[in-house]
């Protein structure tokens, strides 16, 4: 039986849809493979979104999402003229500034650094050590907070002993605290896992560079702020891009754990009015909304990040 | 590249495999306990063919009686003696009843799990322990039976125990979708108080505490006598754990009900605009001033504050009744048997001088809790009557007082725990043993726990019995056989009204999120204006305080409580 000949088409000229087929026909094997994860990011990515559409009717629990009034933009209207705005956005902004500033920078110092440990031993127990927090709950992390920084936690003791104030300082009770305990608590926590990537980079950096470097006379200082750094420099940019994106999101157990009414002022933060408004009451059309306009707004970030950096450096990770 | 193809569709046939054999598992979402959401309810039950009579008056069918009830309450995190309770109580009814209860549960925010159970339509035959705003939801839907026509008849023991109170739980058109747990309310017994330690007081002069300042100033006293703990830590006169409704249950001392000033009007104004509230928060912000007030008081947990209380780092508390029992002397004489007798906290009352009474206790009527039968129930009059049995004498002491003659303790296998007996004639008796025990506060409430009472009430009353003397706590009976109990009793005299018209039950979802908009903002407002470190700085949060308030809807607040308040008066008067 004569195989069935395609008509050969200059690949330069071949349709988006044509490679797809070609594809579909030379990796037919990855293809197969792919079919479960395929239906399941199907079911259970692009499925749920209908679910968006509660955002725009009165949805009551129990009854089909048209079943329920349509209210339009209500929900979007009730959450943004909330006297209670303007202070969720300035926790929000604020922690998330905390977290794209020093929360960002600080992975990429420890994996610089510990670059640059000789002992390779050290260099592994430093590095295991570090991953550690990223492991241990909030739930846990909250207990050590307050063991840590309550009226009668260690740090008070050890000021309190060494005579370095006279009565007990309310770290957890005064909200002017707050945000720098959330970012140090953040940055103990995650440090180690977020410098995995960076030092996954920089273990890719070429060594030839670093011995022309040498050459050229720069010391360790100089191989890093000019060759590790440089080199790591489109890693660092994607991070910051996709980072962006999650500039709404600020934190949520941190704050149901380590927050308490008194510092409420400087916690509550979207996701968090969003659950006690929207899923604690059942209200789950407002919670959609909120996060729905959340998804947008980051959506738009990361595509306007993107595009000034395509714009500036040459580097994307959209197009 | 056969081989390749091959290979690849084995590897999918496998991959598939995984997902399609745990989603064709039908059973129940999560285990019985800690499950996320319910599942839906068991087989029908089919009526009873044939009636025998067991000794509690029950008509045992003769087929089982399945009813699956998912227990709304929330956080569900039983201890063992629970656990062996639960286990207790369902073959307990199994063998003496024939019917097989099975109870499905939540570790997370009840009202969270039943909503998602809405949602997804997995929810059984029976819902307890609900809020009022789900047993609305469940209604309006048509998923939570009609009652009203079993009420006269096989509901009549529930309807009589509701007494005056029947007609509030009723809906506009007259009819019935839900039961009340814990209805009714033992009116002379307070929930609420101040509490002051008994040598500690005895060691200043016994001083009388009338007022908020008296009160304080008997705390100051103490602290000057005895500054430290016995392992030379700090005292303080006051904490205050987060689950505490700050405004609710202090400014009664100041003459407001439940935190609010009604007048005979029936105009409602909120603490927070009113001269009492202020001058709570004040008296709050001086024990803050002269260092008194626990640093963490907004950050404790119960058991935080519980562990400081024990640790006598606190000298004073203002909150349940039972709390500085709860953790004080019940952890010291546990500790140390030898606990001297007068170390162990009084309940004390005091008011404002210009306060008309201390409304320390608004008792309601309507219930702590709901329980719907939904329309997955398949035989309605079987359960109806199980439940209607609950509301009897028998039924309360069953599912109150526990499993009778007599359950193997838990931490002790040669000991029996037991309130109550019952013979083969249906007579029944409270324990002496257990009496003696909860008259001097000896009884052992952990280990009681195995008895199983408390955990499958679909109906309860809260009223004392029709003899007077007994009800479903063993520990709220002979109260003038206790001397600490007489105590406080005498002291909480004309601290303890009726709030049952105040109650506001029916939330549109506008109401329901102005509420929680109004609780924000006190939650944020008060604690700032309690750690105010100058008069100048506590008037600046006060006002910003009602600000926060007013912004967050407070006069449409008041005035829905207003109109609800008139409707339940009308409701009561008919």
């Amino acid at each position: 039986m004569q195989r069935k000949t395609e008509k050969l088409v200059p690949s330069g000229s071949q349709t988006g849809f044509d490679k797809f087929r070609k594809s579909l026909r030379t990796q037919r094997e990855l293809w197969i493979i792919s079919i479960p994860i395929i239906l399941w990011v199907l079911l259970f990515a692009y499925y749920p979104m209908y679910g968006i559409l509660m955002a725009f009717f009165d949805y009551t629990p129990g009854k089909e999402i048209f079943q329920c009034p349509f209210v339009g933009l209500k929900h979007f209207k009730s959450f943004l003229t909330n006297p209670a705005i303007w202070q969720l956005l300035r926790n929000t902004l604020a922690m998330s500034a905390l977290s794209l500033t020093i929360g960002f920078i600080a992975p990429i110092i420890f994996a610089l650094l510990l670059n640059e440990v000789g002992h390779l031993k050290i260099k592994k127990l430093v590095q295991t050590v570090s991953y550690l927090p990223h492991f241990i709950s909030w739930v846990v992390t909250g207990s050590m907070v307050y063991m840590m920084l309550s009226s009668e936690g260690i740090l008070n003791g050890m000021l309190l002993g060494l005579g370095l104030t006279d009565k007990a300082i309310p770290f957890l009770t005064q909200g002017s605290y707050y945000w720098t305990i959330y970012i140090i608590v953040n940055v103990w926590k995650g440090i180690g896992w977020s410098s995995i990537i960076y030092l996954s980079s920089i273990s890719g950096v070429d060594d030839e560079l670093y011995q022309a470097g040498a050459i050229d006379g720069l010391g360790r200082w100089g191989m890093a702020m000019h060759i590790t750094l440089p080199s790591i420099a489109p890693t660092i940019l994607i991070l910051w891009i996709l980072g962006i994106g999650g500039i709404l999101n600020a934190g949520f157990d941190y704050h149901l754990i380590i927050g308490n009414s008194a510092t409420q002022a400087y916690w509550d933060v979207i996701d968090t009015y969003t659950y006690r408004y929207g899923v604690q009451q059942g209200y789950y059309s407002m919670s959609t909304a909120v996060s729905l306009m959340k998804s947008v707004i980051g959506f738009a970030l990361v595509v306007l990040t993107n595009w000034i950096s395509k714009k500036t450096t040459d580097m994307s990770i959209l197009y | 590249m056969k081989k390749q193809g091959i290979l690849a569709m084995v590897l999918v046939i496998v991959l598939l495999s995984f997902p399609l054999v745990s989603c064709s598992n039908t059973g129940s979402r999560g285990t019985e306990d800690g499950a996320s959401t319910p599942a839906e309810g068991t087989p029908e039950a089919t009526k009873p063919a044939s009636v025998k009579t067991n000794v509690f008056g029950w008509e045992v069918p003769e087929k089982t009686l399945e009813i699956t009830a998912f227990n709304a309450g929330g956080n569900y995190a039983p201890s063992e003696e629970q656990k062996t309770g639960r286990e207790n109580m369902e073959k307990y009814i199994l063998e003496n009843f024939n019917v097989k209860l099975t109870m499905q549960t939540t570790d997370g925010d009840g009202t969270e799990a039943l909503n998602l159970a809405l949602a997804s339509n997995t929810y059984p035959e029976i819902i307890y322990w609900m809020g009022y705003n789900m047993v609305l939801k469940f209604k309006e839907q048509g998923k939570a039976q009609d009652l009203t026509p079993y009420m006269d008849t096989i509901g009549k023991d529930i309807k009589e125990k509701c007494a005056e109170t029947y007609p509030l739980l009723l809906d506009d058109d007259g009819k019935l979708y839900y039961l009340p747990i814990e209805q009714g309310a033992l009116m002379e017994l307070p929930d609420y108080s101040a509490h002051i330690r008994y040598d500690e007081w005895q060691q200043i002069g016994s001083p009388d505490i009338k007022t908020p300042d008296d009160y304080y100033n008997a705390l100051k006293k103490i602290l000057e006598a005895s500054p430290k703990t016995p392992n030379g830590d700090a005292r303080y006169a006051m904490s205050l754990y987060n689950t505490m409704d700050y405004p609710v249950n202090f400014s009664g001392y100041w003459g407001l009900k439940r935190g609010w000033k009604i007048d005979d009007n029936g105009t409602f104004t909120n603490w927070a605009f009113t001269d009492e509230g202020k001058e709570m928060t004040r008296w709050f912000n001086q024990i803050y001033r002269d260092g008194l007030f626990d640093p963490d008081a907004f950050n404790n947990t119960f058991d935080d504050w519980k562990a400081k209380f024990s640790s006598e780092k606190v000298a004073g508390a203002i909150g349940g009744w039972w709390i500085s029992w709860n953790a004080g002397h019940e952890v010291w004489q546990t500790l140390d048997p030898n606990t001297p007798e007068d170390k162990r906290y009084i309940q004390v009352s005091f008011k404002a001088p210009e306060a008309e009474a201390a409304y320390l206790t608004g008792k309601q009527k309507y219930g702590n809790g709901y329980t719907i039968i939904t329309d997955k129930a398949k035989d309605v009059e079987s359960i109806m009557k199980f439940i209607d049995f609950q509301a009897t004498e028998k039924g309360l002491a069953l599912f109150n007082w526990g499993i009778p003659n007599g359950v193997t303790s838990y931490k002790d296998p040669a000991r029996q725990v037991k309130e109550w007996n019952i013979d083969e004639n249906g007579n029944w008796s409270f324990d002496e043993e257990a009496k003696k025990q909860f008259v001097n506060e000896t009884w052992d409430y952990n280990d009681e726990a195995v008895v199983g009472n408390g955990t499958y009430n679909f109906f309860s009353s809260s009223n004392r019995w029709s003899d007077g003397e007994y009800c479903i706590w063993g520990n709220q009976m002979w109260y003038s056989e206790n001397k600490w109990k007489t105590i406080m009793m005498n002291n909480m005299k004309g601290t303890i009204y009726d709030a049952t018209p105040m109650i506001l039950r029916q939330k549109d979802e506008n109401v329901t999120l102005t509420e929680t908009a109004i609780s924000d903002a006190w939650k944020q407002g008060w604690p700032t204006c309690v750690q105010s470190n100058s008069d100048e700085e506590f008037e600046a949060n006060w006002t910003a305080l009602q600000q926060a308030m007013t912004g967050a809807g407070i006069e449409t607040y008041t005035r829905v409580m207003e109109e609800n308040y008139q409707n339940n008066m009308e409701k009561l008067s008919k």
